[in-house]
């Protein structure tokens, strides 16, 4: 079973480890963050392109979360309500930091290309895609990213972005034209 | 299983992003620390936390010198203050609010804070909460009373400057003001846009 901190993460429900923080058990709080950092992580990364960046923003959300845990009406659903409230902190990030040029953490790449067949090109691929994917506009590779990587439905996409349905499919189809532009040359290498 | 692209390519670009991310292996225990700061208001407060000020005993240590460069500036701010408020800031709160949802209600000069109202004019909502530069785009932070039916206001102390604002209908919903400017934000969506001047003498 997955530890953390003692604590398992498998065996309550979210609405049980939610009932416990709120009774007062605030260390609790670490069993929902185990078991949605990685997955929340992931798109943060993908959305701010830096993992500093991410980090900042999921750790601000995952404090944000705990402050309000009480408005949270549905608390077996807390990972929508959660998602909710990280897609607004990397919105606030990105506007923030406006249009510097984002840098996508290169180890990584390095990392995950390592064990690989032909780990070079493993690693321009990927780093050819972060790049792509950080060209995008914002509210693109948010939709992009929602929709194909969290495969998100387009009624959930509509409930964590506050826009419209048709709005988001209009965005999806646009973020993969671009993304097919920018990557055809290197996926015909 | 969720709508999904048969497209190749796309799912190919899909598969790459899904790969898990590294983070800080100290990620977890940070966010556990950042839950205690000073600046987080706990789920069960204690009284001490409620009310530090209140309960907590202090402890001041000055030097000789020390005390009377203190003495000198609370001399100095009394004496500034009796001069700068001579006549007082009064705040009139404006009832006059037809296609205007910001209106400026008083004015304390300039480098002050200015108190602006905003208004959003709805029936049937249950909540309407502003998000904008001024509060983090913090969803939580500023709701709207609404003061007859369907007029929704708030009235925020602001530095004269410009602000991108929207409002949260019912939580879910980001609306902009329809009687002011607007600005494309990086998603694609409008904001609102005001700008809060400084007291004309």
């Amino acid at each position: 079973m997955t530890q953390t901190r003692g604590l398992p993460i498998q065996n309550d429900s979210d609405a049980a480890v939610v009932a416990r923080v709120l009774a007062g058990d605030s260390g609790a709080y670490a069993i929902i963050v185990a078991r949605y950092r990685a997955q929340y992580g992931r798109y943060a990364v993908r959305m701010l392109g830096s993992r500093e960046d991410a980090e900042e923003a999921l750790q601000d959300a995952f404090v944000r979360a705990y402050r309000s845990l009480a408005k949270c009406d549905e608390p077996e659903r807390f990972a929508p309500w959660f998602f909710r409230i990280l897609a607004n902190r990397c919105r606030t990030a990105g506007t923030r930091r406006g249009r510097r040029e984002r840098t996508f953490v290169n180890d990584e790449i390095a990392l995950l290309s390592a064990s690989e067949e032909h780990p070079a090109e493993r690693a321009a691929w990927r780093e050819e895609l972060e790049r792509a994917l950080q060209r995008l506009d914002a509210d693109q590779r948010e939709a992009f990213l929602l929709k194909h990587v969290e495969e998100l439905g387009y009624d959930d996409m509509a409930v964590i972005t506050g826009v419209g349905v048709s709005a988001l499919k209009m965005r999806v189809k646009r973020a993969c034209e671009r993304l097919r532009v920018l990557l055809q040359e290197v996926q015909s290498d | 299983m969720t709508e999904h692209s048969r497209d190749p390519f796309i799912d190919q670009i899909a598969a790459e992003l899904k790969r898990p991310v590294r983070l800080d292996p100290r990620f977890d225990d940070r966010v556990m620390e950042a839950l205690n700061a000073p600046d987080v208001i706990p789920l069960h407060p204690t009284r001490e936390q409620r009310r530090p000020w209140l309960v907590r005993p202090w402890t001041v240590r000055v030097s000789p010198i020390g005390a009377f460069a203190a003495a000198a500036a609370l001399v100095g701010v009394v004496a500034f203050s009796a001069w700068q408020f001579r006549p007082i800031d009064q705040v009139q709160v404006s009832s006059e609010q037809v296609g205007g949802n910001l209106t400026p209600v008083a004015n304390a000069g300039e480098n002050q804070l200015v108190v602006h109202q905003f208004t959003y004019y709805q029936k049937g909502l249950q909540s309407i909460s502003l998000v904008g530069e001024f509060n983090d785009w913090d969803d939580d932070s500023t709701t709207l009373t609404e003061v007859s039916p369907g007029v929704w206001t708030v009235s925020l102390r602001l530095r004269p400057g410009v602000y991108e604002y929207q409002f949260i209908l019912n939580g879910k919903q980001r609306v902009t003001d329809p009687t002011m400017p607007q600005i494309s934000n990086d998603f694609g969506s409008p904001n609102s846009v005001v700008t809060v001047s400084p007291k004309v003498p």
